[in-house]
């Protein structure tokens, strides 16, 4: 679940002449310009020249309102001097984000024994009739099956803003993306792709409101309603579930183990 | 994000229910995330502890003490936790989602409900810790006990209400009637219910934005009353939203609502009078509880897949909040 890229383009952001400030839309660079001209037109006649302007743009003679009469001149060089700006931070961050993270130091021969040993064992393995994973499943989540920490217990405390743990592909309930940090509310829970069997998606019939009645179906309640989608439907391990102990997940993550 | 309160990590999705521990320095949330998360309620605020179920999860609340709690939900499971291990022990099942469960200190018994129309009885410290199993009219939504009365309110669907007198059903080993059967004083769907301090009476809240408040004994049947309540004017029509959520001030015996449309009032049943609005939430209220102490007011804020939220970004929203300022504000007025 990587991180979308996000491509920024180039915009020439409205920005006002007297001050050179930028501005995030052009309703405020009208505002903000007035600001700082301090001077509706009317007040022409008894002020000779602008406050809290650049040295030389504190005349009268142009006339300017929102980005409308900018001189020509100073939009192309405005311009070119923003692109030259952004043209060398885009740079600066493509070589930071494409230059790889190696070091080209020499390999000492400790290591390269290491490595060698390490190879061998794999090869070995790997012709041996009866493999064993030797990676820890999904990253650096400790192994939850078939032993492991106590059938639902997470450890305490997990860092703030990071995943307790990494949701398990397998996992009877697709769990959302974490919670933030406090205050920052979590992004909506996405949906964890399937490995097993997909459970067919029959769409839950929900009332729409009904003359501003947010909930019109007097049968079913919102909570009876929303345990019908796909997301949160349950299968019991066991039919009767009669011969089930602990929390009921050590049957899912079983059956994750045999995957693999 | 409104001003003021104290916010917690919240789980990753919907909010089911808040319960603060006896000596009100625990905070349990349950989620539709299949998780139950314990909050320490120190400064700075820590991460909670996680437990994972293999469901969503719709209840949880404590036992005895701030380390023993049990949880159910759409796994039909009733389940017994104990903080200090981590352990999990299932007392038994249901045959559907598990709606609500209270636990009695008086009794030591765990009363549980489910959609699958039944009220079971639980003793944990028993063999078998099944005590009893009592049918119910329609699949049960919510329980609530008034411990100065010694009687627990059941909500289910088709507007059925039951009365039990606790001590009766506590130590029953076979089936007993309800002290009383009564019909919701609501047209609608009951959604939440909360007995009075007092355990004179309850307040319930309905799909269709209208409080009731009704009172035990029959012959207080004239003074029940209900009234309208979080409802607004979106674009010329008058949106009518669900209350989740109904919570008595432990002190001041007045009540705090919740509802889909993201808004907190506090009601003084007395005065009938409405004593506070706090500031509109960003998402639906899910629920609400004070602490037995009555200082702190925990809110979570989640879309309750009904309608009422229609921004995809608000729909994602989980907040776990907690207002300290609730001491003050449910203090009923006083004439002068």
């Amino acid at each position: 679940m990587g991180k979308k890229k996000r491509t920024q383009a180039f915009v020439i952001k409205p920005w006002c002449w007297y001050c050179e400030r930028e501005f995030e839309d052009d309703k405020a660079s009208e505002i903000e310009t007035l600001q700082v001209s301090a001077m509706p037109k009317e007040v022409e006649s008894y002020s000779t020249s602008l406050t809290n302007t650049l040295p030389g743009r504190d005349g009268y003679d142009i006339e300017i309102f929102g980005m409308e009469g900018v001189p020509e001149n100073a939009v192309a060089e405005w311009k070119s001097r923003k692109e030259a700006e952004a043209g060398t931070a885009a740079m600066a961050a493509a070589a930071a984000a494409s230059r790889p993270r190696q070091s080209y130091t020499v390999i000492p021969e400790a290591d390269l024994q290491a490595a060698l040993e390490q190879h061998k064992k794999l090869m070995a393995a790997r012709n041996n009739p009866a493999p064993i994973p030797t990676f820890p499943p999904f990253g650096a989540a400790p192994p939850q099956f078939p032993a492991g920490p106590p059938p639902g217990f997470r450890p305490p405390f997990p860092p703030v803003g990071v995943p307790p743990f990494p949701p398990i592909s397998n996992s009877p309930i697709p769990m959302g993306s974490p919670a933030g940090l406090p205050g920052v509310p979590p992004t909506p829970p996405t949906f964890v792709p399937q490995t097993s069997t997909p459970v067919p998606v029959q769409p839950v019939e929900v009332l729409p409101p009904k003359d501003g009645v947010m909930w019109p179906d007097a049968t079913a309640s919102p909570a009876e309603k929303r345990a019908q989608q796909p997301r949160y439907r349950y299968t019991s391990p066991t039919p009767d579930g009669e011969t089930e102990e602990g929390s009921g997940v050590g049957k899912k993550r079983k059956a994750a183990a045999d995957f693999l | 994000m409104s001003t003021g309160d104290l916010t917690l990590q919240p789980p990753a999705d919907g909010i089911s229910s808040l319960t603060f521990s006896p000596d009100s320095t625990r905070l349990l949330v349950s989620s539709w995330d299949g998780t139950i998360q314990l909050h320490h309620l120190v400064a700075p605020p820590q991460p909670p502890v996680i437990f994972s179920h293999p469901a969503a999860v719709l209840t949880a609340t404590f036992g005895s003490s701030s380390t023993v709690a049990f949880s159910g939900g759409l796994d039909k499971r009733v389940r017994q936790w104990d903080f200090e291990t981590g352990q999990c022990r299932v007392l038994g099942k249901h045959d559907d989602a598990i709606s609500s469960l209270v636990w009695f200190p008086e009794y030591n018994v765990l009363i549980t409900t489910s959609w699958d129309s039944t009220l079971k009885v639980w003793d944990p410290s028993a063999e078998t810790p099944l005590r009893s199993t009592q049918p119910l009219p329609a699949r049960a939504y919510n329980l609530s006990y008034a411990p100065k009365s010694a009687r627990l309110l059941v909500s289910m669907a088709h507007r059925h209400v039951f009365v039990y007198d606790v001590a009766k059903l506590a130590a029953a080993d076979g089936e007993i009637s309800p002290s009383q059967e009564r019909e919701s004083a609501l047209k609608f769907l009951t959604r939440s219910i909360a007995t009075m301090v007092d355990g004179k009476g309850w307040a319930s809240g309905s799909i269709e934005g209208r409080i009731a408040v009704e009172y035990f004994d029959p012959a207080d049947q004239g003074s029940k009353y209900a009234f309208r309540a979080h409802r607004q004017n979106v674009d010329g029509v008058d949106c009518v939203y669900p209350i989740n959520a109904l919570a008595y001030h432990p002190v001041h015996n007045t009540f705090a609502s919740g509802g889909s449309d993201g808004c907190i009032s506090i009601w003084d049943h007395n005065a009938k009078k409405r004593m506070k609005l706090y500031s509109k939430y960003p998402t639906s209220i899910s629920a609400l509880t004070f602490s037995p102490d009555g200082s702190k007011l925990a809110i979570g804020a989640s879309y309750e897949h009904d309608n009422a939220i229609s921004r995809p970004e608000d729909q994602g929203r989980v907040m776990v909040l907690i207002k300290d300022t609730v001491m003050e504000d449910c203090k009923p007025k006083t004439k002068a």
